[in-house]
């Protein structure tokens, strides 16, 4: 039958089956169970340089470098279909683990230990420990910056102990550590003195601009995670941390206070506690130069409801009471504003933008001090801080 | 073969679109920081000007092509030598481009398939495409046009979602002159009409309003570049842009529309950006074989377009690493502002001269 068909036939339709071929794209098909989705990662120097079990096999082989990091991926477990699903955390996740000096180096070689072909586009966490970020992370950050397949939104965390432990322990939800500590950095909203989180984009456009940065803090216990304190780098180091009154204070500088619960004494009866829900928040910082000398300004007007008053005897719509209620939350917020200012200048490093707020204000001046920002001017520049706070609403009950 | 003035517009948008959209923003932000997006600006406008001058020449030789007229005001000899530069200088633009696509498409779509690979299969499609002449061709655009670009820009203006204002200032901290340095490296973006109104102008239907309608395609395309600017330079910040290979695609992928069924913005951009650089690279395809079929006297261009995919194909292949294609990008754009802002003018000059003189006989 082929015969029968002229040449032209048979051309035409080899370099259609041929075309069907490449536009298919074929070269690249991967079957989804075959990907191995990497949720979470965590960096930590290794416990020791020796060989671990009789074969070593965390141990990366590289021609240059040491065994110096243990990168833990974590991935998520998928079920088949009837499969019965389990109530906790450990079994959502695999673990696997390496241990080099190169992060590629690393992740390639678990790899080849898994059977998957590890995606990292779905990345959700990367957890450092704090010995890692005071030694510096910069250098460890290129892997992810160089990565076509890492997004910039990945978001970074710093904790105390071991970063591995945040992916491997075992939490109450039966949920993927790593998207769950996702979906939990959304409500640092909700509570104040939570740091802001930052994440890979931040980090890449803070190194590029040679400016310091922050990652959140996050630590675990008793099958919890909790995301609590600020570490602050400088040159790519870690070199402080700020508490969480010191982070109430960094949030209404860097003007992303926007909401929260705060509790001062009443000021009718100091035994009992006060506490106001912020609701709205109006801030505004300003860079002045006076002849040579610089000064920022900040000027916050924060209007919320008092949603909890524990001397019940006091009539919550009087003005006076009011009027004393709101000056009291104003010197709190004022103090823990100051607070984290003057531990930004006894660090010599700043995370509130300032920097970029003097360069966009007044750029000819920003060009003359650029060089001594940190070590010089920034230490020695006041800040005049105006809060002022505007009870709302006073709840259901006088 | 006649073109009508929307087809025009069409073809000058479409030609000029996706030929640098990647990497265009950090082209500017190395030069005027965060006035970037200003240089682009300025960039468009100055780029209007030789899109007038060959309107202008091509109005003295309305029954021909650039082509011939290069041969009326040049001689045989000089007019075919700037000719044969003029369609070596079209076949660098898809070699270049093709190059950065497919090295775009391998990063972030199909990361095991050959480049050798890809771009064959590009090649094959315009070779496809490009063989039945002009009329073919404008209908694909115009239906790309209308079902691509148009969702294209509405994926690109979803970007203002993740911009920061502080991004954007200080305006002229440094002056205009970084914002002038800047709009050099822009002209390579905007090029397109000034070859498209060379090679077809005998084809315009109302040859009077062509300035007009050429004009309003790069105020088009001046829109939506600058905007695509502002939005990476939004999301990124100019020490970021300048510091990134492909910022844009970087930009957009940080934009994401949670709990969507859209989500992740960054793959309907890639999606959207194939047609319409296919359609692009078609344009230019297609008019170095228009110029190939002129110099040659031939019947039409589809021996010289069957020719050419294995030329362009060997040359998308053989730069060995990124800096030696990004130094053929650089000296390409440098030949096209040379193309533009000097050939041109001058020929128009040698054009005003000659019917000055032929007027005093």
């Amino acid at each position: 039958m082929l015969m029968a068909l002229s040449p032209r036939t048979v051309i035409l339709a080899g370099a259609m089956i041929a075309l069907a071929l490449i536009t298919a794209g074929c070269w690249d098909r991967k079957e989804i169970e075959d990907r191995g989705f990497v949720l979470g990662m965590a960096i930590d120097h290794v416990t020791t340089a020796g060989p671990k079990g009789q074969y070593d096999l965390p141990h990366v082989t590289q021609e240059a470098g040491q065994r110096k990091y243990l990168i833990t991926l974590e991935l998520p477990r998928f079920r088949k279909q009837g499969e019965e699903n389990s109530a906790t955390g450990s079994d959502q996740h695999y673990i696997f683990a390496g241990e080099g000096e190169s992060l590629y180096a690393v992740t390639r070689a678990i790899d080849a230990q898994t059977g998957l072909t590890l995606f990292f586009e779905d990345l959700q966490v990367l957890v450092i420990s704090e010995a890692v970020a005071r030694e510096g992370v910069d250098d460890l950050l290129d892997f992810f910056f160089r990565n076509a397949g890492i997004r910039r939104q990945v978001r970074v965390f710093v904790t105390p102990g071991r970063a591995e432990d945040i992916l491997r322990t075992k939490l109450q939800v039966a949920e993927v550590n790593s998207t769950y500590i996702e979906k939990i950095s959304h409500n640092v909203k909700l509570v104040p003195r939570f740091a802001s989180i930052s994440d890979l984009g931040d980090i890449a456009e803070a190194i590029q601009n040679k400016r310091p940065f922050f990652m959140a803090g996050i630590v675990t216990e008793n099958g919890e995670v909790k995301l609590t304190g600020v570490a602050i780098f400088k040159d790519g180091k870690m070199v402080e941390k700020l508490d969480e009154w010191e982070i109430v204070g960094a949030k209404i500088i860097r003007k992303v206070l926007k909401g929260g619960v705060f509790t001062v004494a009443n000021p009718a009866n100091p035994e009992k506690i006060a506490a106001f829900e912020l609701a709205e928040s109006r801030i505004k910082v300003d860079s002045h130069i006076q002849g040579d000398k610089l000064s920022f300004s900040l000027e916050a007007e924060f209007v919320g409801n008092l949603v909890e008053n524990a001397e019940i005897e006091q009539n919550a719509l009087d003005p006076a009471f009011q009027a004393t209620l709101e000056q009291a939350l104003a010197a709190e917020f004022t103090r823990q504003t100051l607070a984290a200012y003057r531990k930004q200048q006894a660090m010599k490093a700043e995370i509130y933008d300032l920097a970029g707020l003097l360069h966009r204000q007044h750029p000819a001046y920003w060009k003359t001090v650029k060089s001594r920002w940190d070590d010089e001017v920034f230490p020695n520049t006041p800040l005049d801080v105006k809060i002022t706070v505007i009870i709302r609403r006073t709840g259901m009950s006088r | 073969m006649r073109i009508s003035l929307i087809q025009l517009f069409i073809i000058c948008f479409v030609t000029s679109f996706g030929v640098s959209m990647a990497s265009l923003p950090a082209a500017v932000a190395k030069s005027a920081h965060e006035d970037m997006w200003l240089s682009v600006l300025v960039g468009g406008v100055a780029f209007l000007f030789a899109v007038w001058v060959v309107t202008k020449l091509s109005s003295y030789f309305p029954q021909h092509s650039c082509i011939e007229y290069h041969r009326i005001l040049l001689g045989p000899i000089l007019g075919q030598g700037v000719n044969i530069l003029l369609v070596i200088l079209i076949l660098l633009i898809p070699i270049v481009s093709v190059r950065s696509f497919v090295v775009a498409a391998k990063t972030y779509l199909f990361d095991i398939t050959p480049p050798q690979v890809l771009s064959a299969a590009i090649l094959i499609l315009l070779w496809y495409a490009a063989q039945y002449g002009l009329q073919p061709i404008i209908r694909f655009q115009q239906l790309i046009f209308f079902s691509s670009h148009m969702v294209f820009f509405l994926i690109i203006l979803m970007g203002l979602m993740a911009i920061q204002q502080r991004h954007y200032l200080p305006f002229l901290a440094d002056g205009v002159l970084p914002v002038l340095k800047g709009a050099i490296p822009s002209w390579y973006a905007y090029t397109g009409p000034e070859i498209v109104i060379g090679m077809f102008y005998p084809f315009i239907t109302r040859q009077k309003e062509t300035f007009k309608w050429a004009a309003a395609s790069v105020a088009a395309l001046i829109v939506v570049y600058t905007v695509t600017t502002v939005i990476v330079q939004g999301i990124l910040g100019p020490e970021e842009t300048a510091h990134l290979l492909s910022p844009t695609i970087i930009a957009f992928r940080k934009v994401v529309l949670p709990d969507t069924f859209i989500e992740r913005v960054d793959g309907y951009f890639l999606i959207f950006w194939i047609p319409v650089f296919i359609v692009c690279m078609l344009n230019w395809v297609y008019l170095a074989a228009f110029g190939i079929e002129r110099i040659l006297r031939l019947e039409n261009s589809r021996p010289a377009v069957a020719l050419l995919m294995p030329l362009i194909l060997y040359f998308v292949i053989v730069p060995p690493d990124y800096q030696t294609a990004s130094a053929i990008s650089e000296w390409t754009n440098k030949l096209l502002i040379a193309w533009g802002a000097g050939i041109l003018p001058l020929l128009l000059c040698i054009a005003w001269w000659k019917e000055k003189r032929r007027g005093a006989c």
